[in-house]
């Protein structure tokens, strides 16, 4: 038969486990301490329900010692052996009627260890409200604590409710100066339901609105600069089964990126800055201060589990948000107009999937075309709309629009392709994308009598740079003083990519590179289209020496490139240094009377 | 110009091509200022994003660039970076069927020799060796690596740099190899620590929820696809470019359970499909388009169907004819519908102007593209992996359609009607 053993913990190495790896910073031994006095005072609440008074007391001796003093319900000897002196046993876990309560802040009782990483030492004097005697507790790092009847001999209080007394361990002792005090009493506290006072002062340290919904935009806005320090465009006020609190809106555009600087409190107690769990991806041009209710907290407090709760309150969210820019857009649509004008991106994602949305926004959304900025409301009133899904094949494309008086709009920025089609779906706008076929429509085909009397040339044009992976095609388009136009498609600039960092590695890649490249035999290539509109083009046709022709397809070629933005390979350099030097040659006539000649 | 601030000004821009493209101008300015050490740290911003957001293929380049670059010029507080490039580099044998295996075991062994050189973990060499070994049918093998994966140190929190992943990265390379063996349990007991959401990164929780949604419809686990479809859902960012992983699994969900909703997305995502140099995503692709097709056709025997067999011309009107499986419910919520309107790419090869297509014609066309792919990767490797896990999931989805066709109407098909949706960028 197996015997059976019991696990032998190391009480002091547990300690430092739980106080110097569970919390990222040692600040959170104030939210700790205000946690524990607050669920007193609850529970003094429960058992004595005419009482309704609770406050609780933080006083310092800068740099050297802190307590915090509640007037709660107190522990009692029992008590205090059971939940002060076993870790991971919490009076507020105790079922009630098979239940956990749901009105207590913590429940793993692990959080007054946080005070070792700013204490040698935790001293707590307590007295129940159930028992006459009062009670001080010593705890040590080392696991060991004392106890001991407590008198009000030397003044001790000892009226119902805890003291705890913390002394600045060396290196600790920023954290007992007032201003990092009332600093963190605020940051933690500040939603806390009971009033916090510092120094016996009479002024309180956490106020907070208790309803959102009802308090005036100008008060939100004003409570949000002082929380937040900035001016904000405007204040969302939101209440919700599982959220209180306002959303508000930064007055300039920020990273997508960006996740911090929430204030996040669960149960009125701040849980964390980072929005990332509870808050839509697209909220990263708001600030919020919510209080959450009825979510899972995990072990160090600092975020949530993901369970149904917390998938309820985020669409919970995302709706408040929803409804009130939807009234802003019916009432006050200039706010509307100036919110949309700093944060288009973030609006632009949100109303690409809500048709109603969609509908308020899309006229204040801008886009660029060939015609500048344009708005939603713009485009509406366009009879034809083609747009590119790229911002390099806008910009390509862009200067034939403009001379043809057609309307292009880039749609290569994030969201603008999906605003483009409801566009089409909802308003009825003929929005198109380009194809090639509209392409052709802009670059207008040669008479048969023209591409008859161009054969030669487009043969050597074709032939000179098919090395390069392109073909050339003859067109007429405006303006006309553009020579040529050298459209790549995203495969030949991917290729382009891939056959420079080939050349240019000696390593292993080399041979893989190579494999990639041939694996794209059957892609398309680039095409140079050369103007017979331009009268540089017009001459060339007529060019009978050949080797001039070609050098002038090689330096339209890659002149073309440079225009399109595209970074030269050196090959391509090499071709333009060589083009170059033969035209300069070519210019300059030969004197053979020069001394110099050998001739 | 302060090279750092170049950074600032991409960042501000979301994920995709466009971010990309920023990320390309930071490169060009920090060549052209000779700057070696901005040279490497924004060709790493860039393999990640491609990586993550873009066409994976197309880092494969960058990658070169890399290691040229470092290894002409190491810089010791980037060698972690240089091994996690080199592996990131090694993922694009699972992209591209053309890449050899010859080829791949020399740029490993290029890799073993960066991790005895630099002194990284061995935990990559395990993971790339776990995966090919799965492809080429040596089980056995890939768990004798998958244990070596697990016995290695795992990254110790906030060490998003060393090797190749963080502690998430870690945990759901675990739990994501147990689930490819088909050892669902184990698979998420590795996993838990990310669905409870005591752990994160850039990539989690939302490549956990995919892959679990994958390996749930794959395993016919219907309750526990529905369970993961919804945590995954509000977290997709469905305006982000490109092709996502998290954005195909949950159409592949919703072939099952919404597929007028996944054919919209799938017309979204055809024209960045042909595009992409992905086969792997390609195969994805017309996986679920396939998919797609026979749930809204109703027709679960092109699925269950001799795959060699033609679709086109079949009676659309006579029902499932495949032997055990019930006639589905004609019901007007559950119609067969035998066209769709479409909006498709002229490069599509069954474009049609009028934008009408026949289901079982597009079905056949997906259907066949998926299994040329499919066939490329396993005559590659030398086994039929990929044919073999086709074979398996189809009959699986078959009947999980059946099940889905005979359940009572519900009077809300979709989880989030056509309004604001809360949805969560990858990080």
């Amino acid at each position: 038969m197996s015997e059976s053993y019991h696990f032998q913990v190391n009480l002091g190495g547990m300690l430092d486990i739980l106080s110097n790896h569970l919390y990222k910073s040692p600040d959170v031994f104030l939210r700790e301490l205000l946690q524990n006095a607050v669920d007193a005072i609850t529970m003094r609440r429960k058992a004595q329900p005419d009482w309704q008074g609770g406050q609780i007391q933080i006083e310092t001796t800068p740099g050297r010692s802190l307590s915090v003093t509640d007037n709660g319900a107190g522990l009692s000897k029992e008590e205090i052996h059971q939940f002060l002196a076993v870790i991971g046993q919490s009076s507020k876990t105790q079922l009630q009627n098979g239940v956990l309560p749901d009105d207590y802040i913590g429940r793993f009782g692990i959080g007054l260890l946080s005070c070792f990483m700013v204490s040698n030492d935790i001293t707590v004097y307590t007295k129940s409200i159930h028992e006459g005697t009062a009670y001080q507790w010593r705890g040590f790092p080392d696991g060991t604590y004392t106890l001991d009847e407590w008198d009000d001999k030397i003044g001790a209080n000892t009226a119902e409710g805890t003291t705890v007394l913390l002394h600045a361990k060396p290196g600790a002792e920023d954290y007992y100066n007032y201003d990092r005090l009332d600093r963190l009493v605020r940051y933690y506290g500040l939603a806390l339901p009971i009033p916090i006072f510092f120094q016996r002062s009479s002024q309180r340290r956490n106020v907070m609105p208790g309803d959102f919904t009802r308090t005036s935009r100008n008060q939100l806005l004003t409570f949000g600069h002082k929380l937040f320090g900035e001016d904000f465009l405007d204040a969302i006020p939101i209440h919700t089964e599982h959220l209180d609190g306002a959303a508000y809106i930064l007055p300039y555009q920020t990273a997508t990126t960006r996740k911090n600087g929430h204030r996040i409190y669960l149960k009125q107690m701040l849980l964390t800055e980072r929005g990332d769990t509870l808050l839509p991806s697209w909220a990263f041009f708001l600030r919020c201060v919510l209080n959450t209710r009825g979510l899972r907290p995990t072990a160090s407090r600092e975020d949530f589990y993901e369970d149904d709760a917390l998938v309820e309150a985020r669409e919970e969210f995302a709706q408040a948000v929803a409804t009130h820019l939807a009234d802003l857009a019916r009432y006050v649509p200039e706010r509307l107009k100036q919110i949309v004008h700093v944060h288009k991106q973030a609006l632009k994602s949100i109303a690409v999937w809500d048709d109603e949305l969609f509908q308020l926004f899309i006229d204040y959304f801008p886009f660029d075309t060939s015609n500048g900025l344009l708005y939603g409301a713009d485009l509406k009133q366009e009879d034809k709309v083609f747009y590119v899904g790229t911002v390099d094949r806008f910009r390509q494309l862009k200067p034939i629009f403009q001379a043809q008086n057609r309307l292009l709009v880039c749609a290569g920025y994030t969201s603008d392709q999906e605003l483009l089609q409801r566009l089409r779906q909802l308003c009825d706008v003929d929005v198109t994308l380009l194809n090639e076929t509209e392409l052709e429509m802009a670059l207008n085909d040669l008479t048969a009598a023209e591409q008859n009397a161009t054969a030669r040339f487009s043969q050597v044009a074709n032939d000179t740079i098919a090395d390069f992976d392109c073909v050339v095609e003859l067109k007429r388009f405006l303006p006309c003083d553009l020579p040529s136009l050298y459209l790549m498609s995203d495969d030949v600039k991917f290729l382009r990519t891939a056959q420079t960092a080939r050349d240019q590695s000696d390593n292993i890649f080399s041979e893989v590179l190579s494999t990639l490249i041939d694996s794209a035999a059957d892609r398309s290539l680039s095409t140079l289209y050369l103007n017979l509109n331009n009268a540089l083009i017009q001459r060339a046709i007529y060019l009978t020496n050949t080797r001039r022709l070609q050098s002038m397809i090689r330096i339209l070629y890659v002149q073309s490139l440079l225009a399109s933005g595209f970074p030269l390979h050196h090959q391509e350099l090499q071709l333009m240094s060589n083009e170059l030097l033969q035209l300069l040659s070519d210019s300059v006539e030969p004197d053979t009377s020069h001394p110099w000649n050998g001739d | 110009m302060d090279l750092s601030e170049l950074e600032e000004q991409y960042e501000a821009i979301p994920h995709g091509p466009e971010r990309a493209n920023a990320i390309r101008a930071a490169i060009a300015q920090a060549d052209a200022a000779g700057e070696h050490r901005w040279k490497l740290y924004y060709r790493d911003e860039l393999v990640s994003e491609l990586a993550h957001y873009g066409d994976p293929i197309k880092r494969l380049p960058v990658c070169a660039e890399y290691v040229d670059l470092f290894e002409k010029q190491p810089i010791d507080r980037y060698k972690c970076i240089y091994l996690w490039v080199m592996s990131s580099a090694l993922r694009c044998w699972d992209q591209l069927p053309q890449l050899t295996l010859d080829e791949r075991r020399k740029m490993l062994t290029h890799y073993l020799q960066g991790v005895h050189r630099y002194g990284g973990s061995l935990r990559e060499y395990h993971s790339q060796e776990f995966w090919q070994c799965l492809y080429e049918g040596k089980t056995a093998l890939a768990r004798t690596h998958q244990k070596q994966y697990m016995q290695a140190k795992p990254p110790a929190d906030g060490d998003e740099v060393a090797d190749s992943s963080c502690l998430a990265c870690w945990h759901f390379h675990c739990g994501e190899n147990y689930l490819a063996l088909g050892d669902w349990n184990r698979g998420i007991k590795r996993l838990q620590p990310i669905i409870s959401g005591r752990i994160r990164c850039k990539q989690e929780p939302i490549r956990t929820y995919s892959t679990l949604v994958a390996h749930a419809l794959a395993l016919g686990r219907r309750e526990d696809a529905d369970h993961f479809a919804k945590r995954l859902a509000p977290r997709i960012n469905w305006s982000a470019e490109g092709l996502p992983f998290e954005h195909l699994m949950m159409i592949r969900y919703w072939a099952l359970t919404n597929p007028k909703r996944g054919l919209h997305r799938l017309e979204k995502m055809l024209p960045a499909v042909f595009q992409c140099w992905s086969k792997n995503i390609q195969q994805g692709y017309y996986y679920n388009a396939w998919m797609v097709c026979a749930a809204l056709a109703r027709r679960a025997d092109w699925l269950t169907g001799d795959l060699a067999a033609p679709l086109v011309g079949a009676n659309l009107l006579t029902s499932s004819n495949s032997p055990g499986l019930p006639r589905p419910d004609a019901s007007p919520d559950h119609s067969t519908v035998e066209t769709v309107s479409l909006a498709l790419p002229q490069t599509f090869p069954l474009y049609r102007a009028d934008g009408r297509y026949r289901l079982d014609e597009l079905a056949q066309w997906f259907r066949d593209e998926m299994l040329t792919i499919a066939r490329a990767f396993d005559t590659r490797n030398g086994y039929p992996w990929e044919q073999q896990s086709i074979d398996k999931e189809r009959y699986i989805m078959a009947q999980m359609l059946q099940e889905e066709w005979a359940k009572p109407v519900s009077p809300v098909s979709d989880t989030y009607p056509n309004k604001c949706k809360p949805h969560k960028q990858p990080q």
